[in-house]
């Protein structure tokens, strides 16, 4: 299923929300969509799942036009930040909510039972769904989404409000679990470490405006604007250029050209930021094993081949 | 606060519950259950009138409430769901036919309805939901607001459309705010007295009325106390399912999402909602009050002129009766603050038996405080029969709880750290109380005291019993108005309706007033 969202307008309370947006999503595509919050993540995806009306632009799934036609009939899925599970139904209440009506009910429980051995989630059926966990409560509003079979699927930040170890758990959970399910994805994040995990492509959501859609690796080697490279982690800007930081080289001299601000290892790299004698300061990457600490004297030289001009594609 | 204190501060009102409630209630009791000696009322009880008159107040009660709530989920929904600007004043226009008196009610009713339907069962159903509309639109409306709008958005990416929406989703969320309303207005109109009293007429007659028949009118008192018994025991059980029905309510509230403006495609809806509502929240009043001055044809002011009069309707002028009201509600006000501020510091510090004791003589019914009045202060130890005071007593026992309740937010609210503050700079701890506690809860009090005020002044039910023919109240002389022949006796009874109506309008808004600045500090 490919999924269009053609120069979308959406102004919330008479505040722009939402201006110009376009998309494409191709068929299996799992895009991620990132932006910091405000940004109008949510709002982009309740206008394409038809819970939000368009000021202006369309939505369009396969070749056709979505207008008009209300949330409940376009059958695309909608997973919710910390679930929105129905308080008053079971697990298995939940998971078959959106299941087909006419269904039998033993190919409805089978149905059920399918959606959440998905999610790791076999034999909850009964479960008072306010006893869950926070990770078994996104797992159940996931199995939720996916037991309609939707033709698309949409996830408004689903890890949003876990933490640290789970969080990384479910993240490849779902990297697996959308892989073997061939399902169109877009997926709602404000983190670049999960957005480069799961995406595909990322677009990048500023101030209602889509900066930047690419693959993660084309984002990382050629932003589009200096927000872009800033929003991703690229903070090193000079003369409407990138200076990627495994590009600056830092070596211990005296009396050198800089000083060392602040050192901090991560695994087998360190990320090191120095301040130029101009006062200009940048970030570094080293894999020495010993690498200078903050206060030490040292000289800095960039590789021009790590040089990347905004824009430039 | 040791408990010692606590005891004796607890020790004033549960005196006076003790002494003007459970004691009357002992008398209605010992009235239906002895006979010489002990019996059973069977004979009344198995009268046919008797069961025909427990099915029409059962019936008219479920009719009542049924209707009530068709005519409050609209208003629930669009006052509860979204915000827009003028919701506040929406709010405040749905609880006045609330606090209206229900001879006030009953009489607009009365002006409203064409010649034939205005004393019919279907002026008693519409005067009902009109009156009871506020509770439905309170209870479920702010149940409505705490629902969580991403589950209907939920449901509708599962493929749920606007109808399943509201049978899967809204219904079995709101459910249990839907039972606690419906049983809140049930009860109300089960023991409602004035407004089937005036809009039944002589032919449609529910318990309430006809203890009050029996025992003020033909002087059964047995029969009365029996039906009271029975009275009592479907009460007791409606407040018991309702009780529990609230504390299933108050267990499963949650955080909801902010409400938010209505949509493009909803604005309409809740327009028409909120215009039609008002208009019809509007009519009675509006109708009370144009009667009230048309004269013939015309416009005038002869039905209040005639308010200075002698009539023979009553044993005094029209106008004595609204000075009678004022005091003997000034009165009640005293007595109710002097019981129930003791009462709310109690309950303030974790009595909660004490509020559910107080909240008893609301549930019982007005008349059979009356009648349990009339039964127990007639002899000694208590002989007050004939004096003045039993009117603001039994008015006091119905405004305590609304002193209660206006006070112990309050009260619990009260930042300890001001006190210790102040005995740190030197107050004397006994001074605390009436330099700081005081003031800071002046305006909690000029609520209570408005609310007092406005429910002593619009009881019927109880005083109607107990007023001397020479000091009638606004309601009783109402009543009387109302009940004699003639267009000119009902003028002036709409007129002393208008009159009522302002001043408890006044009194309730002096109360709600304050309420406003309070939370908008």
């Amino acid at each position: 299923m490919t999924l269009t969202a053609e120069t979308i307008d959406v102004a919330l309370g008479g505040v722009p929300v939402l201006r110009g947006v376009s998309l494409e999503l191709a068929e299996g595509e799992r895009v991620a969509l990132l932006g910091p919050s405000g940004s109008g993540k949510s709002t982009l995806l309740r206008a394409l799942a038809g819970l939000q009306p368009l000021d202006r632009g369309q939505v369009v799934l396969d070749g056709k036009d979505l207008a008009g036609l209300p949330a409940h009939r376009r059958g695309i899925g909608l997973v919710f930040q910390d679930g929105a599970l129905f308080p008053h139904r079971d697990v298995g209440g939940n998971v078959g909510f959106g299941l087909d009506r006419s269904l039998a009910a033993s190919e409805r429980a089978a149905r059920v039972h399918e959606a959440l051995a998905l999610v790791g989630l076999e034999g909850t059926e009964h479960r008072d769904v306010t006893t869950l966990s926070g990770g078994e409560a996104q797992r159940v509003a996931l199995a939720r989404a996916l037991a309609p079979r939707p033709r698309v699927l949409l996830l408004d930040e689903p890890l949003g409000a876990l933490d640290g170890p789970l969080r990384a758990r479910l993240q490849d959970d779902l990297g697996a679990l959308f892989g073997q399910l061939g399902l169109t994805v877009l997926h709602v994040t404000h983190d670049v470490a999960e957005a480069f995990a799961l995406g595909e492509r990322v677009a990048l959501l500023n101030e209602g405006r889509i900066a930047q859609a690419a693959s993660p690796e084309e984002l990382w080697s050629r932003p589009a604007n200096a927000w872009v490279a800033r929003f991703i982690g690229l903070a090193n800007i000079r003369d409407g250029a990138v200076v990627r930081p495994e590009a600056v080289r830092v070596t211990r001299s005296a009396p050198g050209n800089a000083v060392v601000r602040d050192s901090r290892r991560r695994g087998a790299l360190v990320e090191l930021r120095v301040r130029l004698d101009s006062g200009e300061e940048l970030d570094a990457a080293t894999l020495e094993p010993s690498p200078p600490r903050p206060g030490e004297r040292v000289e800095v030289s960039v590789d021009p081949a790590g040089v990347v001009e905004l824009g430039g594609v | 606060m040791d408990r010692r204190r606590r005891a004796l501060i607890a020790a004033l009102p549960l005196g006076f519950l003790a002494v003007f409630f459970l004691w009357p209630l002992a008398a209605i009791l010992e009235r239906s259950l002895s006979d010489g000696g002990f019996s059973l009322p069977l004979d009344v009880l198995g009268r046919r009138s008797t069961l025909e008159l427990a099915w029409f107040t059962l019936w008219q009660a479920g009719v009542s409430t049924v209707l009530t709530l068709l005519a409050g989920l609209p208003l629930a929904w669009a006052l509860g769901r979204f915000s827009f600007r003028g919701r506040s004043i929406a709010e405040a226009l749905v609880l006045v036919p609330f606090v209206l008196p229900t001879l006030v009610v009953a009489t607009a009713f009365v002006a409203l309805l064409p010649d034939g339907v205005e004393r019919s069962v279907w002026a008693i159903l519409l005067a009902h939901a009109f009156f009871n509309v506020a509770v439905v639109v309170r209870v479920v409306g702010a149940s409505w607001a705490t629902l969580d709008r991403r589950l209907w958005d939920a449901a509708a990416t599962l493929g749920a459309g606007p109808f399943e929406r509201f049978r899967s989703i809204t219904l079995p969320l709101l459910a249990p705010a839907l039972a606690a309303a419906a049983s809140i207005v049930f009860l109300f109109c089960f023991t409602s007295f004035g407004v089937i009293l005036v809009l039944g007429g002589p032919r449609f007659a529910t318990l309430e009325t006809e203890i009050y028949t029996q025992a003020a009118r033909l002087f059964d008192l047995r029969a009365a106390a029996a039906l009271a018994l029975l009275q009592l025991a479907v009460v007791g059980v409606a407040i018991a399912v309702s009780g529990r029905l609230e504390r299933r309510l108050t267990g499963r509230r949650r955080r909801g999402a902010p409400v938010g403006p209505p949509s493009r495609r909803q604005a309409p809806l809740v327009g028409a909602i909120l215009v039609l509502s008002a208009g019809l929240l509007l009519l009675p009043p509006a109708a009370l009050v144009l009667r009230s001055v048309s004269v013939g044809g015309g416009i005038g002011l002869d039905h209040y002129g005639r308010l200075l009069e002698e009539t023979p309707a009553l044993l005094v002028a029209p106008w004595q009766a609204i000075a009678n009201s004022l005091l003997f509600a000034g009165a009640s006000t005293m007595v109710a603050l002097a019981v129930g501020i003791p009462a709310a510091v109690s309950v303030a510090y974790g009595c909660g038996a004490l509020d559910a004791l107080l909240m008893l003589p609301l549930g019982a019914s007005a008349v059979m405080l009356g009648f349990g009045f009339l039964l127990a202060f007639d002899e000694a130890p208590l002989d007050l029969r004939g004096t003045v005071v039993l009117v603001p007593l039994a008015q006091a026992l119905v405004a305590v709880p609304f002193v209660v309740r206006a006070l112990v937010p309050s009260l619990r609210g009260l930042d300890t750290r001001l006190r210790d503050a102040a005995v740190v700079l030197g107050l004397p701890p006994r001074r605390v109380r009436l330099e700081v506690d005081l003031p800071l809860l002046a305006r909690p009090l000029a609520v209570a005291a408005g609310l007092a005020f406005a429910v002593a002044l619009g009881e019927f039910g109880a005083t109607v019993f107990l007023a001397r023919a020479d000091r009638p109240t606004l309601p009783v002389a109402i009543f009387r108005f109302l009940g004699r022949p003639g267009a000119e006796n009902v003028g002036t009874a709409m007129a002393l309706s208008v009159v009522l109506m302002a001043l408890v309008t006044v009194s309730a808004l002096a109360g709600d007033r304050a309420l406003a600045r309070r939370g908008a500090r």
